[in-house]
């Protein structure tokens, strides 16, 4: 959530990021948030792909304290979406270096840059889907898909933005596609219904959206994510009694960790 | 049905708040939405219209080159905005459900989204002149 501190303690204060290990031992990193430094463990496979939903700091500012980044004997794969204007690696070189950075990325040793357009493709046993979200600026949601089993992640997305109602007809709703049948969904959980109200646009989903998105698109298990800073652990509690759902409900926590 | 691009659904939400006639069509020009004031002028809901080809619009509308002569496919606007990616606009005569002709500006621009992929056009009727049953 990006707030760090006794009140947050429970739900955790880092930034967005997500961890997903396939059966070969692939190692995917679903946004390079600030919990991405904990991926500095000697665990790390000799190669790391990490997808980038979009490019706002909080999602990536932990690619800084990335070791593997900066070791020789691993190689390290950027994913973001593709843009009209600039490629990835030069709209990242925006915020890693000078003044912002102290280091270029273009002096890093085994970096490749991926820029995504909407579509499929395969990292080891994983089959990844990508495809454009709402949420301002070019913005992905990914689908990764292995032996039957299917993750989504969404962790900031406002689907019901200019509908006088929601959820509407699939068709007409952002993200449906990548989150069909989806045994897990990790989805954006932000904002209460009064909260909303004067945030509609900042590309963010009202609670009660995004429990109406998980029911309609058919999820299993819905894990709520990218909760509000200036909710605290209290608060966030009282957010997740919620009840009459199709799916399990499970508060997304730092350092929480499902088998999918 | 399939979910639309992210470009189309935006594009939806945007029309369906305009007060002018606004249809949207995919790549292949099939008609995907038109807004209440595009139903006020044919008469039909847009959710009782189900899919169809754009140019059943057009029929619709009964839409000419402002002298009465028809217009030909390659000069009409969505059609230079599908297959030329271009914007188009040209002034036209239109009948609508009432039997009113109107002149009427049609303009329609290419979709182009992220990745320059063509996702189809978006057509605008301006009213642009006097009313004559």
């Amino acid at each position: 959530m990006g707030r760090a501190g006794v009140e947050t303690a429970g739900y955790g204060g880092d930034t967005s990021c997500v961890e997903v290990r396939g059966d070969n031992g692939e190692v995917v990193v679903l946004d390079a948030g600030s919990g991405l430094a904990r991926l500095n463990a000697e665990s790390c496979p000799p190669r790391v792909d990490v997808l980038l939903t979009h490019l706002h700091m909080d999602h990536i500012q932990g690619l800084g304290f990335f070791q593997p980044l900066f070791r020789e004997d691993v190689e390290v794969h950027l994913w973001g979406p593709v843009s009209s204007t600039m490629d990835l690696g030069e709209r990242l070189t925006r915020y890693l270096s000078p003044p912002l950075f102290p280091v270029r990325l273009r002096d890093l040793p085994k970096l490749e840059f991926h820029d995504v357009r909407p579509g499929s493709f395969t990292v080891g046993t994983l089959t990844i889907t990508a495809d454009m979200v709402i949420h301002p600026g070019p913005t992905l949601g990914y689908r990764v898909e292995s032996n039957g089993s299917s993750l989504a992640y969404l962790p900031d997305h406002e689907p019901a933005l200019g509908s006088r109602q929601f959820p509407k007809p699939p068709e007409w709703t952002s993200g449906y596609d990548l989150c069909r049948d989806i045994d897990t969904l990790i989805h954006d959980f932000q904002y209460t219904p009064e909260e909303y109200v004067s945030r509609q646009g900042w590309g963010h989903s009202s609670m009660p959206h995004a429990l109406a998105f998980a029911d309609q698109v058919g999820a299993r298990r819905f894990v709520t994510f990218h909760h509000d800073p200036d909710h605290d652990d209290t608060q966030l509690d009282e957010f997740h009694q919620v009840e009459g759902r199709s799916f399990e409900l499970i508060p997304g926590r730092g350092g929480l960790t499902l088998e999918v | 049905m399939a979910q639309n691009p992210i470009e189309i659904i935006l594009l939806q939400q945007w029309a369906s708040m305009m007060t002018v006639p606004i249809w949207i069509t995919d790549a292949a020009g099939e008609l995907l939405y038109f807004n209440e004031p595009t139903e006020d002028l044919i008469g039909v809901r847009f959710d009782e219209a189900g899919e169809m080809p754009a140019s059943i619009l057009s029929e619709r509308f009964s839409l000419c080159n402002v002298d009465g002569t028809p217009v030909a496919d390659h000069d009409r606007p969505l059609m230079i905005a599908l297959h030329k990616l271009q914007p188009a606009q040209r002034e036209l005569q239109m009948m609508d459900d009432a039997g009113q002709k109107k002149i009427v500006s049609d303009t329609a621009i290419p979709i182009i989204g992220e990745g320059d992929r063509p996702l189809g056009a978006l057509v605008i009727l301006w009213e642009s002149g006097d009313s004559h049953s």
